[in-house]
């Protein structure tokens, strides 16, 4: 019995929420904060619905106390004949410039609940040069979807044809209440469209890291702008760097180097770089030095023009330690 | 010993895990499809709904059971992480080796060939994407524009619909040759890279590595910092120019009803 006691102890050290894990529930509650709308099927008309939520959120989620900032966009577009949108530019730009894509891997419901379901144990795709190649999917998407269908034919694309957010939390959400019972008959084609690209999202969620962050978030992509200059952030010290490779090794996400347009902030390159080149921005003002995540204790041997590390003490490895919830 | 058990129960728990997932999901989207395809349009009821579902929901179950028991598994039988292996890629390997080799060429000139198929293949996707995306604007600027679609299934579709159906498969030829070439690509920086090792290895080639240059970081960030101050109040601006031209009410008048097209009523 105290063997299993023990066991569950070692388990829970190893495995209990990171910062970043709590953070992304407390922003995933406030986001949704409307519990009383899941019960009365009926969506939030407050003010803070003036006001964008950095992540994506569908604002006809019956919890949703904001605006999602990808469908308040393409709806400005939509309206870009008359009226300039200028709202939603400069919000989305304040956002991109604190946080820029710190907000996918910090903020966002819909990261939170892939890197959820990617934790059910099976084997699972690593990234690899065609994944690099398919992240700019998101980019061709934000240019057809977000940009040019609004613009031109007054259709929000994205949130009509693709979004998971909109199906899950609007179109479950809201229509599964039996309030809205009565709106069921007029689904038709789109939604069993919808529906069906939502079960291939969340199954291939389970297998593939961030699928829809990394190959289909028009947001991670126009967030992913602003990623030399957000104020928020890992940082890569090139004069510290080796180019060992560690921390693109470690990364889930389809990086170049830490910190490019594909970096969401995690922090997960910061513990194993071995010559502490990946520091968060701003860690000198805001973070004592014992709150940095320690780097592993390694030793860089270069070996005919590569570089490998050895580690010094392959029992106090960090890698091999807490797995990052 | 008990680690190489240990790997093999969770992997082939989790190999049986994976196809009866793909199972699940295949049968939620079958049952969406029985639900809609009989009549087309109107045929989703209450009824309707919760007697296809009800219908998977003993699998539906199974599968989060057997979830659960991947979980326990895990903890009964932990394995160590495996390390991550450091890797440098191909370009920096390259960039060191040229760097080393004095001349930077090897002397039968097979680097410089590979060099050039990477250009040539470059190019060639290069052009074969922007083929691809002027025949997509073409298709979405074309306002007469009409797609060969089956009419008597997709009865409901329109002008935008018909585009997107025409767009999907210039999108993935375009998407398969970027991938091709990435893959060819790296394969000739392997080939080059080979090919720079040898040569280092003849004697008298071998130069000492150049130490790396410090990067110049202060001008960096003064540029950043002035980057970030203009977009800042551009921003502001912005916003104050939304609030003062009714944007902001146009978001909160979106946001407080329901987004037909979001939740795939249309």
């Amino acid at each position: 019995m105290k063997k299993f006691f023990a066991k569950i102890k070692t388990w829970w050290k190893n495995h209990k929420p990171t910062k970043r894990r709590v953070v992304q529930l407390y922003a995933a509650l406030l986001t949704n904060a409307n519990i009383k709308g899941f019960f009365n099927g009926r969506i939030y008309q407050g003010a803070t619905k003036n006001l964008c939520v950095p992540g994506l959120n569908c604002y006809s989620c019956p919890g949703a106390i904001g605006a999602c900032p990808l469908g308040s966009l393409q709806n400005a577009l939509m309206e870009s004949s008359t009226r300039l949108p200028a709202y939603i530019f400069g919000i989305i730009i304040l956002f991109g410039l604190l946080l820029g894509r710190t907000i996918c891997g910090w903020l966002c419901p819909v990261g939170l609940g892939q890197e959820l379901l990617y934790k059910i144990k099976t084997p699972k795709l690593k990234k690899s040069k065609a994944t690099r190649v398919l992240s700019y999917l998101k980019y061709v998407l934000l240019v057809a979807l977000v940009v040019i269908l609004p613009i031109l034919f007054t259709v929000p694309g994205f949130c009509e044809f693709i979004c998971p957010a909109g199906t899950l939390e609007g179109g479950v959400g809201l229509l599964g209440n039996k309030a809205n019972e009565g709106s069921l008959g007029m689904l038709g084609p789109l939604f069993t469209w919808k529906f069906t690209l939502l079960v291939l999202i969340i199954v291939g969620s389970i297998f593939v890291f961030r699928l829809f962050c990394r190959f289909l978030c028009p947001l991670g992509a126009l967030y992913g702008f602003f990623c030399r200059l957000a104020l928020l952030g890992v940082k890569l010290d090139k004069n510290k760097c080796t180019d060992c490779g560690l921390c693109v090794s470690v990364c889930k996400m389809d990086i170049k180097r830490v910190g490019d347009h594909e970096c969401v902030h995690c922090g997960d390159c910061i513990a194993v770089c071995p010559t502490k080149a990946i520091t968060w921005k701003g860690s000198k003002l805001f973070l004592r030095g014992d709150n940095v995540e320690t780097p592993a204790t390694t030793d860089i041997k270069p070996i005919s023009g590569m570089v490998q590390p050895v580690a010094k003490d392959e029992a106090k490895a960090t890698v091999e330690g807490k797995d990052n919830a | 010993m008990r680690e190489e058990k240990a790997r093999k129960i969770r992997w082939i728990y989790g190999i049986c895990l994976s196809v009866y997932t793909f199972i699940v999901g295949a049968l939620f989207i079958v049952q969406t499809w029985r639900i809609f395809l009989p009549g087309g349009k109107g045929n989703y009821t209450a009824a309707s709904i919760a007697e296809k579902f009800s219908e998977i929901a003993l699998p539906v179950w199974l599968w989060v059971a057997a979830v659960v028991i991947g979980g326990a598994l895990a903890i009964a039988f932990p394995i160590s992480k495996t390390k991550p292996k450091a890797y440098v890629t191909t370009q920096i390997q390259l960039e060191r080796l040229g760097a080393r080799l004095l001349g930077g060429e090897d002397s039968d000139g097979k680097a410089k060939k590979e060099r050039k198929f990477r250009i040539a293949l470059g190019i060639a996707c290069a052009i074969a994407c922007a083929v691809a995306a002027c025949v997509a604007l073409f298709i979405m600027l074309d306002k007469s524009y009409v797609a060969k679609v089956d009419r008597e299934f997709f009865s409901g579709t329109n002008a935008v619909v018909d585009r997107l159906f025409s767009l999907v498969p210039w999108g993935l030829a375009a998407f398969a040759l970027a991938i091709a070439a990435a893959y060819l690509i790296e394969g000739s920086r392997r080939r080059e890279v080979q090919i720079l090792k040898a040569e280092l290895a003849k004697e008298g080639k071998i130069a000492k590595a150049p130490a790396k240059p410090k990067t110049e970081q202060v001008e960096n960030r003064r540029l950043v910092l002035i980057v970030r101050i203009v977009l800042a109040a551009v921003a502001l601006m912005l916003v104050v120019v939304g609030i003062v031209n009714g944007g902001m009410s146009e978001v909160f008048k979106k946001a407080i009803n329901i987004c037909t097209q979001c939740i795939g009523l249309g």
